[in-house]
């Protein structure tokens, strides 16, 4: 009675969840903001890259949907973080600015790749590329 | 660039659902945003977003826990159905009271105590995630109680646009709906003062 439950613990299911998602395909929210990161380079906090999803997008995403996707994506190692010196205008509170890891720019050119393919098959979409 | 602190309120709410320990970096993106000129609405907006996202995280990564959290404060609402409210329903059979109002409002009370006593234990129990397995627990108790009144409810709110007395009947089946999970809520916030006067 005691092995099987060793061998096989409560939280499996879950992590077998887990191990599964990380190695799905990138969100829509996902791949805007990895690709957002990479546009703005050294300048990629919170602000400004809801204000460059708003801007290139067309779309209001919320500062807490923002920092939950980079969160999610940092779990699985496409970007990665680090805290600036805190700020009186923030309310003594660090920026927490993020870049796009060589793991997170392969899946970006893999995302690219498998979207372009599955465009040229639609001959009505072929002269929206540009 | 001047700095406009963020409403003490948007703080409070912030401090006590653990986004400002979590994520200080989104708290300082809001406080920039609104020294920049953003409205009260948008704020709002925001500090609502940063509750849902960082209680649904809590929640999401604490599966099992708030699984056990659930069962405990339903066994706890079950307990509390068996020992106070069917007692203090039979009593009120024995008691000859004019008319169906004096009845429902101390049945009422008698529910508001049992749910607050939900959340306390709730609170007690999984004191390290407490804030947001008490408000799951609390939006579950919602959802239960608008599942199981949904078609008293409809009919009610249906009869009230043509008799207008009907519409106390609707208030009070939406009191029940409506106090009943901020019960759990105010259980939760009481286990938790208690916490912090001893800590």
């Amino acid at each position: 009675m005691r092995e099987w439950r060793e061998r096989l613990p409560s939280t499996d299911i879950f992590r077998i969840l887990e191990e599964m998602k990380k190695d799905a395909y990138l969100r829509d929210l996902e791949l805007m903001i990895l690709l957002v990161v990479l546009r703005l380079g050294d300048d990629a906090y919170g602000v400004p890259i809801a204000r460059e999803l708003k801007v290139q997008c067309r779309r209001e995403v919320s500062l807490a949907n923002v920092y939950a996707t980079l969160e999610r994506l940092q779990e699985k190692g496409y970007v990665s973080s680090q805290l600036a010196d805190p700020t009186p205008e923030r309310g003594g509170r660090a920026k927490r600015y993020f870049s796009v890891t060589g793991q997170g720019l392969k899946k970006v050119r893999q995302t690219q790749r498998i979207l372009f393919r599955l465009w040229q098959g639609v001959s009505g979409l072929q002269g929206d590329m540009a | 660039m001047k700095t406009h602190p963020l409403p003490a309120a948007a703080v409070r709410l912030l401090d006590w659902f653990k986004v400002t320990e979590n994520n200080p970096a989104l708290v300082g993106d809001l406080t920039e945003e609104f020294s920049g000129g953003r409205s009260s609405v948008w704020l709002w907006r925001q500090v609502m977003a940063a509750i849902a996202f960082t209680i649904g995280k809590e929640v999401y990564s604490h599966r099992l826990l708030s699984i056990r959290a659930i069962i405990v404060g339903e066994a706890a609402l079950l307990l509390g159905g068996w020992a106070i409210y069917k007692p203090a329903a039979h009593m009120m059979l024995s008691i000859k009271v004019s008319g169906p109002w004096p009845e429902r409002a101390f049945m009422l009370l008698i529910a508001m105590f049992i749910f607050t006593l939900g959340g306390w234990i709730v609170s007690r129990f999984y004191r390290h995630n407490r804030t947001a397995l008490v408000f799951l627990f609390a939006t579950l108790q919602f959802i239960v109680l608008m599942v199981q009144g949904r078609s008293e409810l409809v009919d009610l709110f249906m009869n009230s646009i043509y008799e207008p007395w009907y519409r106390w009947y609707f208030a009070a089946h939406m009191a029940v709906v409506v106090l009943c999970p901020m019960c759990v809520l105010l259980g939760g916030y009481l286990a938790r003062n208690r916490a912090t006067e001893r800590g």
